[in-house]
């Protein structure tokens, strides 16, 4: 026998020896804990296990609840993001918060104007605008006062802030001006038979009240060559009212060849056209200049107090030319039938 | 459902502090556990009583931590129960180590868990069982844990370089001397 089939055959017994042991200590895996055992302490476990998790105090079970332990499951990258969004957008939240009671020579303060031009920009109503305008020189005049109430006041920021509120104050003037640039719809009366013919004229005459004041915020103000409503409006010709016994069939004639003269129609096509100035909106230029004239002689808090008015009037002014657009085409073609004076005739 | 996805499910719920998952783990590692610490104190009771402790407290050590030290739940209670027979044998040292040393004399001494089971019957010989149990005895300890985890338990040479926090190839020597010292004695006894 040659030596390496010598060794082999030693190698051959050896690996048998250790694969029998391996064989007879597997076998020792029949030792087990009993069945009563492992039953009864399970059951001890599972009660433990229960009542443990009841006993845990309040403080545990708030850590527990609160604690962030379900961000471990997510992917971190994810987790990264979420966080750095969160503390830029708190940060950002937070920084526009501090800011906002900031006064020239303070870190912050480059925030609070670098916020209002932001807002500035991002507004496209011109009434919002002309709103915040006064806001920011409401702002200016604001800080104007606290900054001269500090006794190591700054000339030199003083002079700023009167020249910061100048032009913000110049702004929002323009913003009103604008607002008032607004050109009103052209009214053009209707032929009654274009109406609905299913109205009483009981409700055309409801509506026609209605219509009226609305326009009434325009009347009276001939001096700005406004006069939507006289100049549709013509007296009765005696033949053209019809009594209510006669019951009959109303006929309107056409608003433009009865009711006007040729050389009026285009007055007045050309006065519906021009700007409408309201009295809020002029009121709130009057403010406005009021407001510059009380800071030029330093008195603050009746500036700031004419700011808020000229604001006030503003938002009035919004919600005035709300109502305007509302008024529809019916309402000047009714105007005519009231005037008329047909208010218990039926129309067909 | 295959063993390693059943016990990785297990184990994901702990995490979650499921209580239901806990009495699914027992159920599956109760056996084991229980083997482990009995070849470790070398008593029926003993083992019995800290394979208890050993649940308790691996639940109350889910309580508290988050297992991101741990890949597996059968780590993880490996650990605990050689922590636990670490405490007590330091708590009883005298009495763990009489039961370890001395007590392998007679094959009566070796509370082998549950004589109704008919242990004896199951395997080739009473004479090869008897002897192997002593000499498993006489082992020592380190070695006698490496055999028990390798060859009765079956755990993978990962799994048992992460319960003996040691590489995989000192796992591997150690398997390798504590068969052949094993190997030595049962010779020995022939």
């Amino acid at each position: 026998m040659r030596i390496s089939e010598c060794r082999t055959l030693l190698f051959y017994l050896y690996y048998m020896e250790d694969k029998e042991l391996i064989v007879q200590l597997k076998k020792l895996k029949e030792i087990k804990p009993t069945a009563k055992w492992q039953e009864a302490n399970r059951s001890i476990l599972m009660n433990q296990i229960y009542s443990l998790g009841s006993h845990l105090g309040v403080r545990e079970t708030v850590k527990t609840k609160l604690s962030l332990r379900w961000l471990a499951n997510l992917p971190q990258p994810a987790v990264a993001v979420f966080l750095i969004v969160m503390v830029i957008m708190g940060g950002g939240v937070m920084s526009i918060k501090a800011a906002k009671d900031s006064i020239p020579g303070e870190t912050l303060y480059i925030a609070k104007i670098l916020n209002e031009k932001t807002q500035q920009v991002l507004t496209f109503n011109e009434t919002k605008k002309a709103h915040l305008g006064l806001t920011f020189a409401h702002n200016r005049a604001k800080e104007l006062k606290e900054v001269l109430e500090q006794t190591e006041a700054s000339a030199e920021r003083a002079e700023q802030l009167v020249i910061n509120f100048r032009k913000e104050l110049a702004i929002a003037r323009e913003r009103i001006a604008r607002m008032n640039e607004r050109v009103p719809k052209v009214v053009t009366p209707k032929p009654l038979n274009e109406v609905d013919a299913n109205l009483t004229t009981d409700e055309i005459i409801g509506e026609t009240s209605e219509e009226g004041q609305v326009f009434s915020a325009n009347l009276g103000k001939e001096d700005n060559g406004i006069q939507v409503g006289e100049a549709v409006i013509t007296e009765p010709k005696d033949e053209e009212i019809v009594p209510e016994e006669q019951e009959e069939v109303i006929e309107i004639p056409e608003p433009a060849t009865t009711t006007l003269e040729e050389g009026e129609q285009d007055t007045e096509q050309a006065s519906t056209t021009e700007p409408v100035v309201t009295e809020e909106s002029a009121g709130a230029a009057d403010a406005v200049e009021e407001a510059q004239a009380l800071l030029e002689t330093q008195d603050y808090d009746a500036t700031l107090s004419k700011l808020e008015e000229a604001d006030d009037l503003i938002e009035q002014t919004g919600v005035v030319k709300g109502e305007e657009e509302v008024a529809p085409e019916i309402g000047t073609s009714t105007d005519l039938i009231a005037e008329q004076g047909t208010t218990t005739t039926e129309v067909n | 459902m295959p063993q390693d996805i059943k016990e990785k499910q297990i184990f994901f719920r702990l995490k979650k502090r499921d209580k239901e998952a806990f009495v699914l783990a027992y159920d599956a590692y109760a056996e084991s556990i229980y083997r482990f610490v009995y070849f470790k104190v070398g008593g029926q009771e003993e083992a019995e009583d800290i394979t208890s402790q050993v649940f308790l407290k691996t639940w109350d050590y889910i309580q508290n931590n988050n297992l991101k030290d741990y890949k597996t739940l059968k780590s993880l209670l490996y650990k605990v129960a050689r922590n636990t027979v670490i405490d007590h044998y330091r708590k009883e040292s005298r009495k763990a180590e009489s039961s370890l040393d001395t007590g392998v004399g007679d094959i009566n001494d070796v509370n082998i868990a549950d004589p109704a089971q008919d242990i004896l019957g199951k395997i080739s010989t009473k004479a090869d069982y008897e002897i192997l149990v002593l000499r498993m005895c006489d082992l020592k300890n380190e070695y006698r844990e490496a055999i028990v985890l390798r060859y009765i338990n079956e755990l993978n040479i990962k799994e048992i370089a992460a319960v003996l926090d040691k590489s995989r190839g000192n796992v591997r020597v150690l398997i390798y001397r504590a068969l052949k010292a094993l190997k030595e004695l049962v010779n020995d006894e022939d």
